[in-house]
């Protein structure tokens, strides 16, 4: 009777929309497939999931970098950042986007740097520890309440053991869906991305702006095509 | 005695007329990739793939320094979304101060670059003025740079 009561509870809490039955318990039959397959994969994956230590930080470098020949650079950054561990994860003739070693970053920028002109440079850095341990502690607490559920299939009947199945699925849906999230924050703090564009990105940021100095507003390049 | 004075009233106003018709007489040893339209009143040069390059003058109204109007201008650009590229004090062969800014932005598909050389004349400022996409530009700015050296006003 007690074991029923803290099933109530667990399942009011993991799904408040489940209901359970007031049949007598039964022993379930066989057990559900998902248990099995959250059984194989729990145990590998917890390790791979356990926190790590220190402070994890997102990297975004953006530059302008302006070249004659932007496939040549292309090709030359590429390289380059295969040389210190990195690879290109976007290359288009306007840009290319590059993931390094958050470590390597600075050596990458330099080398960018050299081969062109750097018209616009900016950085973004984000503070993931925080993220990635309020993924972490979500993890550990839907495996936590999934391992509970397993244990009472062996006191539940048929219609019981149905309903456990279905919040068990809901809760691996769950569970798969913080892993993502957990692996996506994770790889944002394992490598640093370099956007490189070498043309402006914004094409319509030039905005007329009237000038006090009546000559300065003939100053422009519209009115130096003009006026050719 | 009427026709003495006439004469020399027509003789006037066709000096005035010429005067008016030629323009400024700006010198400058362009680089050979620049060639000069000979036959326009105004100072203005074009490279086969297109750079073009223009002179002219403006009244240095309010009276101000060189200085002054080379960060008037950058300011003025740089709040339209212009880029500062680069910036660059120097003297001329003939011991006129100038100053070249130049400017990056987005022109169509493709990014330009607006290179301004302002002069401080007494009451007028020069400007020397060249436009061009950035690839073609980048190719002739080192020999820009030695041209507007050469550059005189002759005001």
């Amino acid at each position: 009777m007690k074991r029923i009561t803290i099933l109530v509870a667990l399942i009011a809490l993991v799904s408040p929309s489940v209901v359970l039955a007031q049949d007598k318990p039964a022993k379930a039959e066989t057990k559900p497939a998902v248990t099995e397959e959250v059984a194989a994969t729990d145990t590998a994956e917890e390790k791979k999931d356990e926190p790590v230590d220190g402070r994890q930080t997102a990297l975004v470098s953006r530059m302008l970098l302006k070249v004659i020949n932007p496939a040549d650079a292309r090709t030359v950054l590429a390289q380059e950042a295969a040389k210190i561990g990195g690879f290109p994860i976007l290359v288009t003739d306007a840009e290319i986007y590059l993931k390094v070693p958050p470590r390597k970053m600075s050596a990458m920028l330099e080398v960018a740097a050299k081969e062109g002109l750097v018209v616009e440079k900016s950085m973004d850095r984000k503070d993931l520890t925080q993220e990635i341990s309020q993924l972490e502690g979500q993890l550990k607490s839907k495996r936590k309440i999934l391992a509970k559920l397993r244990g009472f299939f062996d006191d539940s009947n048929v219609q019981a053991t149905l309903r456990i199945e279905q919040t068990m699925t809901d809760l691996v849906t769950e569970i798969e869906r913080v892993k993502g999230q957990l692996r996506v924050a994770r790889d944002r703090a394992k490598w640093a991305v370099i956007e490189i564009s070498f043309e402006f990105r914004q094409r319509d940021r030039i905005i007329y702006v009237n000038s006090p100095f009546e000559w300065l507003n003939t100053v422009n390049l519209d009115h130096f095509l003009e006026e050719f | 005695m009427k026709i003495m004075k006439r004469t020399i009233l027509l003789i006037l106003a066709l000096i005035a007329l010429l005067a008016l018709s030629c323009g400024p007489s700006y010198t400058m040893k362009a680089p050979d990739s620049f060639k000069r339209f000979e036959k326009s009143n105004d100072f203005k040069m074009i490279t086969a793939d297109g750079v073009m390059l223009k002179a002219r003058e403006v009244d240095n109204y309010p009276e101000a320094s060189l200085e002054f109007w080379t960060d008037a201008v950058s300011q003025h650009l740089e709040a339209q979304g212009y880029l500062v590229q680069s910036e660059k004090c120097f003297k001329t062969e003939k011991g006129l101060d100038g100053c070249t800014v130049n400017f990056l932005l987005p022109h169509g598909a493709q990014d330009w670059v607006l290179s301004e050389t302002m002069f401080v004349v007494d009451d007028k400022v020069v400007l020397v003025e060249t436009a061009g996409p950035f690839d073609r530009f980048a190719v002739i700015e080192e020999d820009l740079g030695k041209a507007v050296l050469t550059f005189n006003p002759n005001l």
